[in-house]
């Protein structure tokens, strides 16, 4: 499970009905809504860019990416993440608590998942309310962009 | 003082701080390889730069001492306190000379005979006394109270002759890490948009107590980011600084005489492409005066002057800089580059034969390619075009090459301008922002409904007329895929400029003209390939940069298909890969013509056309343009307008009436049938239909004719 520190700590949002974690240390800040610069003719799954103090942060349209469909007037919060020196934003519904991991509760990502969730979710972890998709952010920006 | 001098010192000065550390470390570690040798590179560097600033006296002394280095590293002596004793010696002396150079720009007169005595008892019994240039003439003039004799050894504290005041080499510059300044950048560029923030505020509010302070802090601010862009802009000249050197000794080994012409040396691009750029353009120039600028008699035998010519010209363009290297040698023979890329199996022979001259050239950049018959020890040290090529595509640039066998060479270098601040033209485009480089834009022009519908289509290519020219235009929404939105009223035509073409960019309005923070875009954008970057607005809004040149190429809108009218066209039969025009005579008939030799489109209508002595002509900017039927097939309807061909050559134009222009295509030509008519060079198959090519020189030499009688 590399897609989780030591500490096993995961920030934890929710796009559509599930709720995701990415590891705490991926994370640099959690932000509310800000104005999204559209991109003409860039690959589906990228929002745009926005603009965080000056540094030109792009945005990832996790519905889009993972094909979770919309609800309306949802607004929206962002997870900054760092991979490498770039910062991106991952668009979500509502941005959760810090959660701890503990091996006991982490299961490896089903096998029958498919497409982009088969390559982005690292594992699952079983909450109370239900399950918590682990998601390597890596793999989750590196996503083939394919047009639909 | 001498550019070249100063980076010596500077360099050098950084050298030698280190030296005396590395030099008393040794002696404490005699066995430490790493620091010997970074002590013998110290020495090697600076003999190897004073060579070339013939500085005799420094380049004894380092000399010697690094062959001292050299017994050192290879172990035949021992770091012993003496020999350790005698290389600090030697250090000091340098540390001496140099600083006699930083003060008076010459060496410093002083006998160094017996320090290099000194030196080379080290260096064992058969080692070469004075390997490099002490002349007899030198030892001759020692003066003689610097002669101490041998026993009487000064040492390091000591003597006068050989030891300098403590020279004072505190550093004017400082180095500091491009990151930090990177961040310094960023910190300014976001003042800067503060900044914007408070002047939109405060000049909402009259009699702000606040305007005072605020225009302080936005002219402070403009001064800081200035400062800041400037701690990482240098001339380009500084990357040229040894180029005359360099050219003036290869003229002298070889005979040449050759003339360096720099132009544009104080445009300013960033530091680190300043680097970058260096070695290539030194490549770039040795190879033009080693081997392409001939020797005078070869020169004056081929009718040119004797003297040779490397010209450099950097400029901005289009948001980026351009930097030239051209020479009037001998240039590149395409044929030549066929054979041996054909040779050297680069290419099959059919794809060489099937390529243009253009595109063979382009060969040099390809490794292990080189054209030098004879590799002088100047150039062809295994470092090629290829490595040119590779070191400026390493910074995102793009280098090109054009040549006229036995007329020269020009290979031009296009560098971005990515950490640049760029006045830029923000425009809007069905509700969204976009911001071009000021520096492409040539014009703008305001359209209205009745012109937008107006354009000349082409193919599928709409064109505007531009005063003289065509050019080929594009609706940024269109090209952007940007969601069509009904709006009427005028809309703005930006005329760009990328390389050598031009085109035309349909936009809804013009919003305003700003000086703006180009940002990198991010990994997952850049695919998109048609951004220059992208910054950020006064009210923070991100706005992309479109880059013209590529999003030309994206839409395919490349002017190389349309002729221009002021460049007289020389009037060539049809070359391989030409772009032809091809147009319809009569009912099915299909013709071709060069395009190069095509001088501009024009509608004519039929009522305007009148006849002189039996001769069609039309009144057509001042003065009677004879027409001329492309083929017999071909009748003006009155009534309707006419598909003119206009050719210009010098003082004479005329214009070849067809039935229909049709398309433009890049087609080589292969002629399949001879001609059975005059006009008409032959018949060749060209995008799959046979068509017959126009012979332009038969109509041209009609037209002078019927211009002289």
């Amino acid at each position: 499970m590399t897609a989780i520190a030591p500490a096993g700590e995961v920030v934890t949002f929710r796009v559509g009905d599930q709720w995701f974690g990415v590891d705490v240390m991926d994370v640099q800040e959690v932000i509310g809504h800000l104005r999204i610069a559209r991109v003409p003719l860039a690959a589906p799954g990228i929002a745009g860019f926005l603009n965080l103090r000056g540094q030109i942060v792009t945005a990832i349209d996790v519905h889009q990416r993972l094909e979770i469909s919309r609800h309306a007037s949802e607004s929206s919060m962002n997870v900054v993440v760092r991979d490498g020196d770039e910062l991106f934003a991952l668009v979500v519904d509502e941005v959760g608590d810090v959660a701890a991991v503990s091996p006991e509760t982490l299961d490896p990502a089903p096998a029958s998942l498919r497409g982009a969730w088969a390559r982005a979710c690292t594992g699952v972890v079983r909450m109370d309310q239900g399950l918590l998709a682990i998601i390597d952010v890596t793999r989750l920006l590196n996503e083939p962009n394919t047009r639909p | 003082m001498d550019d070249l001098l100063k980076d010596f010192l500077a360099e050098s000065a950084e050298n030698l701080a280190q030296l005396d550390q590395d030099v008393v470390e040794l002696e404490r570690d005699p066995s430490n390889a790493s620091l010997l040798n970074s002590i013998f590179r110290a020495i090697h560097t600076i003999k190897g730069t004073c060579g070339f600033l013939s500085l005799p006296r420094l380049e004894t002394v380092s000399h010697t001492a690094e062959s001292v280095l050299d017994r050192l590293r290879k172990g035949a002596l021992k770091a012993e306190p003496d020999v350790i004793s005698d290389i600090l010696r030697a250090v000091d002396v340098i540390k001496a000379i140099l600083a006699g150079l930083a003060a008076n720009q010459t060496e410093p007169a002083g006998d160094d005979s017996l320090l290099i005595t000194l030196l080379e008892q080290w260096l064992g019994p058969d080692a070469p006394r004075h390997a490099i240039g002490i002349g007899p003439a030198a030892i001759a003039n020692a003066t003689p109270e610097s002669a101490t004799p041998p026993d009487a050894l000064p040492t390091t504290e000591g003597s006068p002759a050989l030891i300098a005041e403590p020279v004072a080499t505190a550093p004017s510059s400082i180095r500091v890490s491009v990151k930090l300044l990177d961040a310094l950048m960023n910190l300014a560029g976001e003042l800067v948009l503060s900044r914007n923030q408070l002047l939109e505020m405060s000049s909402r509010q009259e009699d702000s107590p606040f305007a005072p302070p605020v225009q302080q802090l936005s002219r402070i601010t403009a001064e800081l980011q200035g400062a800041v862009m400037k701690t990482r802009m240098q001339p380009v000249g500084s990357a040229w600084s040894k180029l005359p050197r360099i050219v003036r000794d290869i003229a002298r080994e070889t005979g040449k005489k050759i003339e360096l012409d720099m132009k544009g040396a104080a445009t300013e691009l960033d530091r680190q492409l300043v680097q970058a750029l260096q070695d290539p353009l030194t490549h770039m120039v040795r190879n033009s005066a080693d081997h392409g600028i001939e020797s005078p008699d070869v020169r004056r035998a081929a009718g040119k002057p004797p003297v040779g010519r490397i010209v450099l010209n950097a400029y901005h363009e289009a948001g980026h800089v351009i930097v030239e290297v051209t020479d009037d040698g001998k240039g590149i023979n395409a044929a030549e580059m066929r054979r041996i890329a054909i040779e050297r199996g680069l290419v099959s022979k059919e794809a060489a034969q099937a390529m243009s001259d253009c595109q063979v050239l382009r060969f040099v950049f390809e490794p292990g390619f080189s054209t030098a018959a004879s590799v002088t020890h100047i150039s062809g040290r295994g470092v090629g075009m290829d490595v040119v090529r590779s070191n400026i595509e390493r910074v995102g640039g793009a280098v090109d090459l054009q040549s006229v066998g036995g007329q020269g060479c020009t290979i031009r270098v296009r560098l971005p301008l990515t950490l640049a601040i760029v006045s830029s033209l923000i425009v809007s485009a069905r509700g969204e922002m976009f911001a071009f480089p000021q520096a492409s834009v040539l014009e703008l022009i305001r359209l209205s409904d009745d012109q937008l519908a107006r354009f000349d289509v082409l193919h599928d290519v709409r064109l505007f007329r531009l005063r003289d020219d065509l050019v080929p235009v594009v609706t940024l929404g269109d090209a952007l895929d940007l969601p069509a939105d009904e709006r009427g009223g005028v809309t703005t035509l930006v005329i760009c400029q990328a390389g050598a073409s031009r085109f035309g960019i349909i936009v809804d309005d013009v919003v305003d003209t700003q000086e703006i923070v180009v940002k990198p875009v991010g990994r997952l954008i850049r695919a998109v390939g048609c951004y220059a970057g992208c910054t950020i607005l006064g009210d923070g809004r991100v706005v992309m940069i479109i880059d013209p040149a590529a999003l030309a190429a994206r839409t395919g809108t490349q002017t190389n298909t349309v002729a221009k009218v002021e460049t007289p066209a020389p009037v060539p039969a049809a070359k391989p890969s030409d772009s032809l025009l091809l147009f319809g005579v009569g009912e099915n008939a299909v013709q071709a013509v060069p395009l190069s030799s095509v001088a501009r489109l024009e509608e004519i209508p039929s009522d305007s056309i009148e006849y002189a002595g039996g001769q069609p002509v039309v009144q057509y900017r001042g003065f009677l343009l004879p027409l001329m039927l492309a083929s017999p097939a071909v009748t003006f309807t009155s009534g309707r307008s006419n598909s003119v061909i206009v050719f210009n050559e010098g003082t004479t134009s005329f214009g070849i009436a067809v039935s229909e222009i049709r398309d433009i295509v890049d087609e080589i030509v292969n002629l399949e049938l001879a001609s059975t008519r005059p006009g008409v060079l032959g018949t060749a198959v060209i995008a799959g239909a046979a068509t017959e090519v126009l012979d332009v020189s038969y109509y041209m030499e009609r037209a002078r004719r019927g211009s002289v009688s």
